[in-house]
């Protein structure tokens, strides 16, 4: 009986930090972020129980639809343009020659440095209006392009620029790639099917699972996007790159709205479950799972 | 039989000049960087594109490295230094522990709190923001050191339990079994043999560790407010908060340093770390 006991409480003490953690920085706060979201709190004064003020100021905010379009805008061309290069980048060094290893760490190499702040700044002056972009474009004859500096670009240049940071997803796929059988491909060979066939008969199908994952991080990571519109645009011009999360930010630490700051973050957190769940309910339409294979229906 | 080697060789020759062009494209940004960084500033933005500096010059890291009234970047560096590491120890130490506990100890409630555990790998930041702020104000962690590290403590994070435990399982239990029956502590079992074990996805928890505090913004951001204590990247950012383009260059040299331990840490541990990112999304 008392070594039953001993065994639990070993156990307890073996995850303890986690669990001290989990409730102090993470129950606690999550709980009560909740009940701040329906108050009037400042951080100087306690929180005032407003009920639905919260909600309704937030629908009636242009700002707020305006932060969530520009956000949602970012996700919808960021992740499927981020997964796109990555399969290509990953089918392009999916082959046996010397060297490869070295390509491999070269493409990988940029995601690995791109949580630094500094990759940001360098961004922000290589695209800046005398940067060298511009430069190469006036050196062929082109225009100068105002890429961060006018609101009708700056959305799209943070979108294109997050292409560089491919290497994640790159690997990702590159593993899934090489788990596919040689002979599939040998055989379809045999059976005359060329390249493209080869790729949309057998590569895409057999990788749905790997391209599922991928695109349920990718969401989740674009949809809380901030540190290149924080440091390169400051959500400008305009407003024109104020994303959700710049909002919430800002609201919070630099107007010490504090409760509708939280409102904010929970209905973040809904939206970005929603689309998470709605994911992965679609996938049973599209993605193909090997177990499927043998059993030969579907 | 002929035509087709030198068909084969052809691709070959097409796939390594594919693959060198897209490589400049990786490492070009990379490389502007650093050149930029030695130019003085009427040579950064000069059209055409300068592809090695004309004239040297060291000026950019010796303002950058002053900094601010009497910090330095030395003091930057340090701060950062000394953050990292208490991270990465304390982080190591403690999602071990928790990661043994949920692989091979049995306690009442465990599948629930595993599950628990993994929910918390959805639930954005922003949500416990506010609240956490809050309780760091009132633990009197605003502006310390300690708020920036303190996370470590406790787990690390779930998703670094979630490989080392995932780790921990596909070793074999006959280990555990027969110490236990040599009369080992659970405590030595976990310190004398699984940790040892436990070294390949150390050392991915290792790197991910490093580089998530030495790049961490947000946390300092809202946290930090004297600049004697500012890590790497809110140090850097303040040179954008004096838009003019006086700073330019400052700006660019302290951002070429900040990136130098970075790609040091990359390309020391590329290979192995590079296998542990690419088995995550096989078999979450």
């Amino acid at each position: 009986m008392g070594k039953t006991w001993k065994r639990h409480l070993e156990g307890y003490l073996f995850i303890g930090p986690w669990f001290i953690g989990f409730l102090v920085f993470m129950l606690i706060p999550a709980g009560w972020s909740l009940y701040l979201a329906f108050t009037d709190f400042s951080f100087l004064k306690p929180p005032v129980w407003t009920g639905t003020e919260n909600v309704r100021k937030m629908l009636d905010s242009d700002v707020f639809w305006k932060s969530l379009r520009i956000t949602s805008v970012y996700a919808l061309l960021s992740v499927p343009l981020h997964l796109g290069t990555a399969l290509l980048a990953a089918m392009a060094l999916n082959v046996k020659i010397k060297g490869i290893g070295f390509y491999r760490t070269v493409f990988y190499m940029p995601a690995f440095v791109s949580s630094s702040i500094g990759v940001a700044i360098m961004w922000k002056m290589i695209f800046s209006d005398s940067g060298v972009v511009n430069a190469v474009l006036t050196g062929i004859g082109l225009d100068r392009v105002k890429f961060f500096n006018s609101p009708d670009n700056a959305l799209y240049t943070l979108v294109g620029i997050n292409a560089w940071v491919l290497g994640t997803a790159m690997l990702i796929f590159l593993a899934g790639l090489q788990q596919i059988p040689r002979e599939l491909y040998e055989s379809a060979k045999v059976d005359g099917a060329g390249a493209v066939r080869r790729f949309r008969s057998i590569t895409l199908p057999l990788l749905t699972p790997v391209i599922l994952f991928n695109l349920i991080l990718g969401i989740i990571n674009a949809m809380q996007v901030f540190t290149n519109g924080f440091v390169i645009t400051r959500g400008g011009p305009a407003q024109s790159t104020y994303f959700y999360v710049l909002y919430l930010y800002e609201e919070a630490f630099k107007f010490f709205r504090m409760g509708y700051a939280s409102l904010l973050a929970w209905v973040l957190f809904l939206i970005v479950l929603l689309l998470t769940l709605l994911t992965l309910r679609s996938s049973s339409a599209w993605v193909f799972y090997e177990t499927e294979m043998k059993g030969g229906k579907r | 039989m002929r035509s087709n080697s030198f068909r084969s060789a052809a691709t070959t020759v097409a796939l390594y000049v594919i693959l060198s062009l897209l490589s400049l494209l990786f490492v070009f940004p990379l490389y502007w960087l650093v050149v930029s960084s030695f130019k003085p500033l009427s040579a950064i933005f000069r059209i055409p594109f300068e592809w090695w500096p004309v004239d040297w010059t060291f000026k950019h890291y010796k303002d950058g490295w002053r900094f601010m009234g009497s910090v330095t970047f030395a003091r930057v560096y340090l701060n950062t230094a000394y953050v990292t590491i208490v991270a990465v120890v304390a982080t190591v130490f403690t999602s071990t522990l928790v990661a043994f506990g949920f692989a091979r100890l049995r306690f009442f409630g465990k599948n629930v709190l595993f599950v628990a555990l993994l929910a918390t790998m959805m639930l954005p930041t922003q949500v416990t923001l506010v609240p956490t702020f809050l309780i760091f104000d009132y633990l009197n962690l605003i502006d310390t050191y300690a708020a920036l590290y303190i996370g470590a403590f406790f787990g690390g994070g779930a998703f670094y339990i979630f490989l080392i435990r995932q780790f921990i399982m596909g070793l074999p239990f006959d280990l555990d079994e027969s110490a236990r029956l040599d009369g080992a502590s659970t405590f030595r079992i976990y310190w004398s043999i699984i940790l040892p074990l436990c070294s390949p996805v150390l050392i991915t928890i290792v790197i991910l560790s490093f580089t998530w505090t030495y790049n961490d913004f947000f946390t300092p951001l809202i946290f930090l407010s004297s600049i004697e204590k500012f890590t790497v990247p809110v140090a850097i950012n303040t040179f954008l908060d004096e838009a003019g383009t006086g700073k330019v260059g400052v700006a660019i040299a302290m951002t070429t340093l900040s990136v130098v331990p970075l790609l040091a840490v990359f390309f020391a541990a590329q290979r192995r770390f590079m296998q542990g990112i690419a088995t995550t999304g096989l078999k979450g």
